[in-house]
């Protein structure tokens, strides 16, 4: 155990040495020294594009004189030789009226989509940039390429994939003049802007490798060579971090190597003892709730580290988005609602050892409950009656799509957590069936929507969260005293603890269980209404994106307490919206949040079977 | 000289930072091959061509309550310009829109408008006129399997057109439909195309965001048509073509026109004439004929001599729908719900 934590608080260290070293890189501490790469690699590209303009200008010259271009082949036999004397591997030719003449006839009549996204280019080039317009750039393994386009009259040639290396041979002439600059935008991304004195636009490039040139004319007898000595810091701050993050991630790498081989070598002198299961203390479940969402937070930064940000950049952003501002706190709120609720219902069913997964399902019948009977039955009624009843008969819709799974349980021994779990996709397939077919509204055109429900929930003023949030505290508060005042309470404990011992001691085992999946379901039920009445107000194919198994992780980590979920589903709500948030500001893929969702979940089970079976380390052959 | 470069560099650095910032939402992941991918090229393009635009997107927003957040959050943060890309956003769109009234927002195949909602869509229907021509002819056993989406009028139209033009050359061909109810679902889609095979269907078409059917079909040895974008290199040997978004023009058009102040609540619904649907190259094993008989539709489209629908049309159960010198009008084709002749299917019945 000594050793274990050890090592484990010298991770810990590491990981918070390296997050503030990337913090301090990315704040653009480091500036000096990143530059020089940089430098060589631009003047490199400099030269070589001098001189493969120079190459081109003459080609250009020594050909218009002698053609005349009178048909399409005639200019499809010119560019072939172009081809042959530049070796480069595409070229095609942009007629006037935006008709492309190309080498080889294409198989196909049509140009793909990104040939056709190039209008602009045949606009640069005969308008703007005077007759010819280059892009260089350096792919991810480190090898030039340009991409030349020019004009001979009304005639756009472009010729693409240009390997470098055929020009490295030919004459070095200084003489044309090109601006560039690194900046930020507003968002924070960096990148590289170009322009020329001609030309007034220019483009901000994402990807940080990409290096491209815009010339301004093709006068390349005077002018003097470019800004590359005066770079803008910031763009040689984002290529250190780059560098800086490769290494890290190499040294990172190695450490783990490193890590695994002592490791190895360590278990063979020594072995893990696992000690019989207690029950874990308060202090125990509180502590690995929080391990659980540090360690999750760490495998983000982790990987906000990996993608080559600054982990602590990320973290801010997330949480102040979700719980300090604005509009993140409506989207914050409004989203733990139904998740608030599933899962202080799922407590008790978890308490009573009912793995209860269906929540999911039990919260769309419940939604599905709501638009039928709102709709259709109780159009014309006054609001507050409609709602009270709704909310009653979404329950009830909940609890009876939890009967069949907790009857099967008791009665033949089925697998709750099979029964629930298969539900949620019949509930799916309903939903779709009644939003596609019979439940389709009049008045959407055949879209796949119902009517909104007749009565709304309304929002609470400034805050502007519908007022279904209050029912949040009230079930918890409900569901609390149920399982810790009550007679109830004691039986789902006494079931959950020790079914057979439960028996025994004369508790109602099978009863109680049933009774605490028909509440987790009628409880998710009713979030269901609220969700409706509240926020989604007409059914639609999909609008629930996992509520109910979000709820589960609630659950878990908040102990089973109905309490806890009370601070914990707003915080685990918002943690996941502050992850969404990252897809804005940072470009992140909208898998990292599943991710997130994920490894909570996993370390929650390893960290509470850490505690349980409180492996100790013992050497080999002592006992 | 150097002076005048870093002059404009200066410039150029006030022109980004007070440029328009425009925001998109995609219902699927950008890397789908589909819809959403179709959507993110035009951003892209738009990104290209007007230097002044910043860009952003959320992706594989759900169709509710998170796509109302993920919008609030967009004009939240400042974005001027919001394109909702999915038709399920219609409501959330309308509910942000009147929260943020300077925000404008173009929602994408809606129908609801609002004095800063504008919807967008394309006749894609004429492409899949034009690549039912060439599944009509490419057919030997008459049965094309089309694996749809969702039954709602925008895959209607889209199979209708398909199976118009598939009869335009091949008066026998039937197309059988198996619907998905899911845009982006590549296991149920490669299931419905492989039970389409098996039912003796040998040019498979769909509407779906990824190109599934097409590597089933290419598995199998049969044709296969792809959908939303050239999916040729998925299946390079069954694609014979595909019924394409270029959305990048209509992008930079509206995004201009809220730039300088033109851009006005309205519904576009453009196609070939302004380029935003396509067809994808066709297979070279189409006969030389065919491709001319699609070209020759594609120019009509694009001068806009040509109508998909009109009379006389009958439906499925043969009853006369459209009568013979009629043209259905563009409200009757957006809301279209039954099938044409020559479709083998049936859509879940509506609660009208």
């Amino acid at each position: 155990m000594k050793h274990l934590g050890f090592i484990f608080l010298a991770a810990l260290v590491a990981a918070v040495i390296l997050s503030f070293y990337a913090y301090r890189v990315e704040s653009g501490n480091i500036v000096e020294s990143g530059g020089e790469e940089l430098k060589e690699t631009l003047s490199e590209l400099e030269i070589a594009l001098s001189e493969s303009l120079y190459d081109i200008k003459q080609l250009i010259e020594s050909s218009t004189q002698s053609v005349i271009f009178d048909n399409e082949n005639d200019i499809r036999r010119w560019m072939q030789t172009i081809l042959d004397k530049t070796g480069a591997s595409d070229i095609y030719c942009i007629l006037p009226d935006g008709e492309k003449v190309y080498v080889y006839e294409l198989p196909f009549a049509l140009p793909s989509i990104d040939e056709r996204m190039e209008d602009w280019y045949q606009n640069v080039i005969t308008k703007e940039s005077g007759g010819l317009l280059v892009f260089g750039w350096k792919d991810v393994r480190g090898e030039y390429a340009v991409e030349i386009a020019f004009a001979v009259g009304d005639l756009v040639f472009r010729i693409s994939e240009y390997p470098l290396e055929r020009f490295s041979s030919l004459l070095k002439r200084e003489g044309f003049r090109l601006t560039l600059a690194a900046m930020t935008d507003k968002v924070g991304r960096k990148g590289l802007a170009l322009a020329s004195n001609v030309y007034k636009t220019g483009t901000l490039l994402e990807f940080s490798q990409a290096i491209s040139l815009r010339l301004e004319d093709v006068s390349f007898l005077d002018g003097e060579p470019v800004l590359v000595g005066e770079l803008d810091p910031l763009w040689m701050e984002e290529k250190r971090t780059q560098i800086r993050t490769f290494w890290t991630n190499v040294g990172l790498g190695a450490i783990l190597v490193i890590l695994a081989l002592w490791l190895l070598f360590f278990f063979r002198k020594y072995k893990l003892v696992l000690q019989s299961p207690l029950a874990l203390s308060t202090r125990q479940q509180i502590l690995a709730s929080i391990i659980a969402v540090i360690v999750s937070l760490g495998a983000l930064s982790a990987l906000v580290f990996i993608l080559g940000r600054s982990p602590i950049n990320a973290l801010r952003e997330m949480f102040s988005w979700a719980f300090l501002t604005r509009t993140g706190i409506i989207e914050t709120l409004t989203r733990s609602v139904p998740v608030t609720l599933i899962a202080a219902g799922l407590c008790v069913a978890f308490e009573a050892g009912m793995w209860n997964i269906g929540g999911e399902g039990q919260f769309i019948i419940g939604a599905i409950a709501t638009t039928g009977f709102s709709v259709f039955l109780f159009r014309e009624w006054p609001a507050p009656f409609v709602l009270i009843l709704t909310f009653l008969i979404a329950s009830l819709a909940g609890a009876l799509w939890a009967l069949g799974p907790a009857v099967m349980k008791v009665k033949l021994g089925v697998s709750e957590i099979l029964s629930t779990l298969m539900l949620n996709y019949v509930a799916l397939k309903l939903l779709d069936y009644l939003v596609y077919g019979p439940w389709k509204s009049a008045e959407v055109k055949n879209f796949p929507l119902t009517d909104p429900v007749p009565v709304t929930l309304g929002k609470i003023p400034i805050l502007n969260v519908h007022w279904g949030v209050l029912s949040i505290p009230i079930v918890a508060v409900f569901v609390w005293f149920l399982m810790r005042a009550s007679i109830f309470g004691f039986e789902w404990k006494a079931t959950g603890l020790g079914f057979e011992a439960a028996r025994q001691a004369g508790i109602p085992v099978d009863k109680s269980q049933v009774f605490s999946l028909l509440l987790s379901g009628a409880v998710a039920g009713l979030a269901g209404a609220v969700h409706m009445f509240g926020a989604q107000y007409v059914l639609q194919h999909g609008f629930s994106p996992g509520y109910g198994y979000t709820a589960i992780i609630v659950a878990f980590i908040s102990n089973l307490n109905p309490l806890a979920v009370l601070l914990t589903g707003p915080l685990i709500t918002g943690l996941f919206v502050g992850n969404a948030r990252l897809e804005l500001t940072m470009n992140f893929p909208v898998s990292v949040s599943y991710l997130v969702q994920g490894i909570i979940l996993v370390s929650l089970i390893l960290v509470r079977n850490v505690f349980l079976y409180n492996p100790r380390i013992v050497k080999r052959g002592v006992n | 000289m150097r002076k005048a470069g870093l002059l404009a560099v200066v410039l150029l650095a006030v022109a980004l930072g007070f440029g328009l910032k425009v925001g998109f939402v995609y219902v699927g992941p950008v890397g789908d091959a589909g819809w959403s991918y179709a959507h993110d090229q035009g951003r892209q393009y738009l990104e290209k061509v007007l230097p002044g635009v910043e860009t952003a997107y959320f992706e594989s927003v759900p169709e509710g309550v998170e796509a109302t957040v993920k919008l609030r959050q967009l004009a939240a943060s400042g974005f001027e310009l919001i394109y909702a890309t999915s038709y399920g956003y219609m409501d959330s769109v309308l509910e942000v829109a009147k929260e943020f009234p300077n925000t404008i927002f173009m929602h994408c195949s809606g129908f609801k408008r609002a004095e800063n909602v504008g919807t967008y869509f394309g006749r894609i229907y004429q492409a899949d006129f034009l690549v039912g021509i060439v599944a009509g002819a490419m057919t030997k056993s008459n049965l094309i399997g089309y694996v749809a989406p969702h039954p709602i009028p925008e895959v209607v139209r889209g199979i209708n057109a398909f199976t118009l033009g598939a009869r335009l050359v091949n008066p026998n061909a039937k197309v059988k439909v198996v619907w998905v109810n899911a845009w982006f679902d590549p296991a149920t889609e490669k299931e419905a195309a492989l039970s389409l095979i098996e039912a003796g269907c040998d040019v498979i078409a769909h509407g779906q965001d990824s190109p599934a059917a097409n590597q089933a079909a290419q598995e199998k040895g049969v044709w296969s048509i792809g959908y939303n974008t050239d999916m040729s290199k998925f299946a390079p040997e069954s694609h014979l073509t595909a019924a394409i978004w270029n959305w990048g023009p209509l992008y930079v058009e509206i995004t201009k026109s809220v730039m300088d102040g033109t851009w006005k609540s309205e519904d576009l619904w453009p196609g070939f004439e302004k380029g935003v649907v396509d067809i994808a190259p066709i297979h070279p094993a189409v006969p030389k004929s065919v491709v001319k008989l699609v070209e020759t539709y594609k120019y009509l489209f694009q001068k806009g001599e040509y109508k998909v629908f009109k009379g006389p049309l009958y439906d499925n159960e043969g009853n006369l729908r459209v009568k013979e010198g009629e043209v259905m009008t563009d409200h009757e084709i957006w809301d279209m719900y039954w099938f044409v002749q020559g479709v083998e299917g049936s859509l879940p019945s509506s609660g009208e």
